[in-house]
């Protein structure tokens, strides 16, 4: 697919002609803007290189070719520290040995950010997210939804030019899949975080997303608004 | 319930078969001369030197062998899997076919030009530390390459993500992730240097006041029929692999995130 992308200056993430080869698999020309504040979802099969794209966005594997663009700056030689991009994998990655408190305040602490500029912020993701009563715990002691909830915290806490989720309500029970798709639709209406989903449910993306790029076989085969499919 | 008796009496055997070597020791000799062994000067300055040696040697062993094992680990490069078969090399090779080797080369033109920059290595202390390095770096890199492949990279991911150099991802979150089974590996690397004899004996020789390791000065204990010392030796060597062993056990009940 030629990439036909809009330019437009309110755009907070784009990609440009991404190309992924590795061994005998490959992606070509993946092209992606997503507005600032946006909720994309990215949509293709099992197998179908989801994980390389996300990969390549964060700046763990090194595309063939393909511009990706945070705000005004182009990241795509950058380091992952550089990017601005927070990250929440499927198994989410709690680090274990620290607790719920030191699991959220890692980004800040990482980027040299004073804790006292990020108090308000973080209080208030907190609050949204009522883990007030969780700080102290490790991970092990939490439960699914839980994790969940203080992983997509960790995320956002320094605040990220883009979150980039996996898979997020994927392997979860209905109930508590009911409660995170609750949590990132009120998280996204609260503080408006540009998210690039990563998936293969098409539900998701239509619980959750205002647009979606779907892929199939290394390509794009169809970018929308969810609402009009 | 046959199959479950056997089986139990075959690893009560075996807890017998060692136990009662090891027993054996303790009346061999009277306690007066265990005693007066223990602490002849030339007991007390093996037991030094082996100490210092194994410490030193292991140092070196995880100095070098941590990057190693971290590289084996999280990347991939041309030529990993033929330095990853060399790691192995110490565990295949005769320490005595390893010492001779170093005694091969300290005779070559380089070797020559090694020692002639003041560090002796033939015959000396620092040959002590080399071949105890040369048995126990490979060994340590594989156990620390383990330890390392139990934690994610995903850990890292996340981390680096969150703003963290690959450094800071590091020290941060797999260092103290996989302490339990890195500091296993060095506990044992330490055990392995202070027992190690083959490639010492041979590179460094035996050397009473010198280079004479616990379990060269066995040996040499031995040779010159001294079997109150050479008991004296071996049950310290004994008792340092069991601290040894227990502190490994230890190491994976110590850190608990609950």
């Amino acid at each position: 697919m030629r990439c036909d992308l809009q330019g437009k200056w309110s755009v907070m993430i784009r990609i440009e002609g991404l190309t992924i080869l590795l061994k005998a698999f490959y992606i070509t020309d993946l092209c992606i803007e997503i507005e600032e504040g946006g909720f994309h979802f990215l949509l293709g099969p099992t197998g179908s290189g989801k994980t390389l794209i996300l990969e390549s966005i964060i700046g763990l594997h090194k595309p063939k070719q393909g511009k990706i663009w945070v705000g005004e700056k182009e990241v795509q030689g950058l380091p992952p520290e550089q990017r601005e991009i927070s990250y929440v994998p499927q198994d989410l990655a709690l680090f274990p040995h620290l607790n719920v408190k030191e699991n959220i305040l890692y980004g800040i602490k990482a980027k040299n950010h004073s804790l006292n500029t990020f108090e308000e912020y973080v209080g208030s993701l907190i609050q949204v997210m009522r883990i007030g009563h969780l700080l102290e715990r490790f991970p092990t002691n939490l439960s699914g939804g839980e994790k969940k909830r203080v992983a997509l915290l960790r995320a956002l806490a320094p605040k990220p030019k883009l979150l980039l989720l996996y898979e997020p309500l994927s392997g979860l029970d209905p109930s508590i899949k009911f409660e995170i798709q609750q949590l990132l639709k009120t998280l996204h209406t609260s503080f408006h975080p540009t998210v690039l989903c990563v998936s293969h449910d098409f539900e998701e993306a239509f619980l959750l997303g205002d647009k979606m790029t779907v892929f199939i076989d290394g390509h794009v085969e169809r970018e929308r608004e969810t609402r009009s499919f | 319930m046959t199959f479950r008796y056997t089986i139990i009496g075959a690893a009560i055997g075996i807890f017998i078969f060692y136990f009662g070597l090891l027993a054996s020791l303790l009346f061999s000799a009277s306690l007066q001369g265990f005693w007066e062994s223990l602490t002849h000067p030339s007991t007390l300055f093996s037991i030094r030197l082996s100490l210092m040696a194994a410490t030193l040697s292991t140092f070196l062993a995880v100095l070098i062998g941590l990057p190693a094992a971290y590289a084996l680990s999280r990347f991939q490069f041309r030529g990993k899997q033929i330095v990853d078969v060399f790691l192995e090399i110490p565990i295949i090779m005769s320490p005595i076919a390893l010492g001779a080797s170093f005694l091969v080369f300290f005779n070559t033109s380089l070797g020559e030009a090694i020692q002639n920059q003041g560090i002796f290595f033939v015959f000396e202390f620092p040959g002590v530390i080399l071949a105890q390095f040369a048995t126990i770096a490979g060994l340590a890199t594989l156990l620390m390459k383990a330890s390392l492949d139990e934690i994610s990279p995903r850990f890292e991911a996340v981390a680096r993500s969150l703003g963290s150099s690959p450094w800071q991802a590091f020290y941060r979150i797999t260092l103290p992730l996989s302490f339990r089974g890195l500091l296993a590996s060095v506990i044992l690397s330490w055990a392995k240097a202070a027992g190690e004899f083959g490639a010492t004996v041979t590179l460094a020789g035996a050397m009473p006041g010198k280079t004479e390791t616990m379990p060269i000065a066995i040996f040499t204990a031995l040779a010159s029929a001294n079997i109150e010392k050479a008991v004296v030796l071996i049950l310290i060597l004994v008792f340092l692999g069991l601290v040894a062993l227990y502190a490994v056990r230890f190491t994976g009940k110590m850190v608990r995130y609950d």
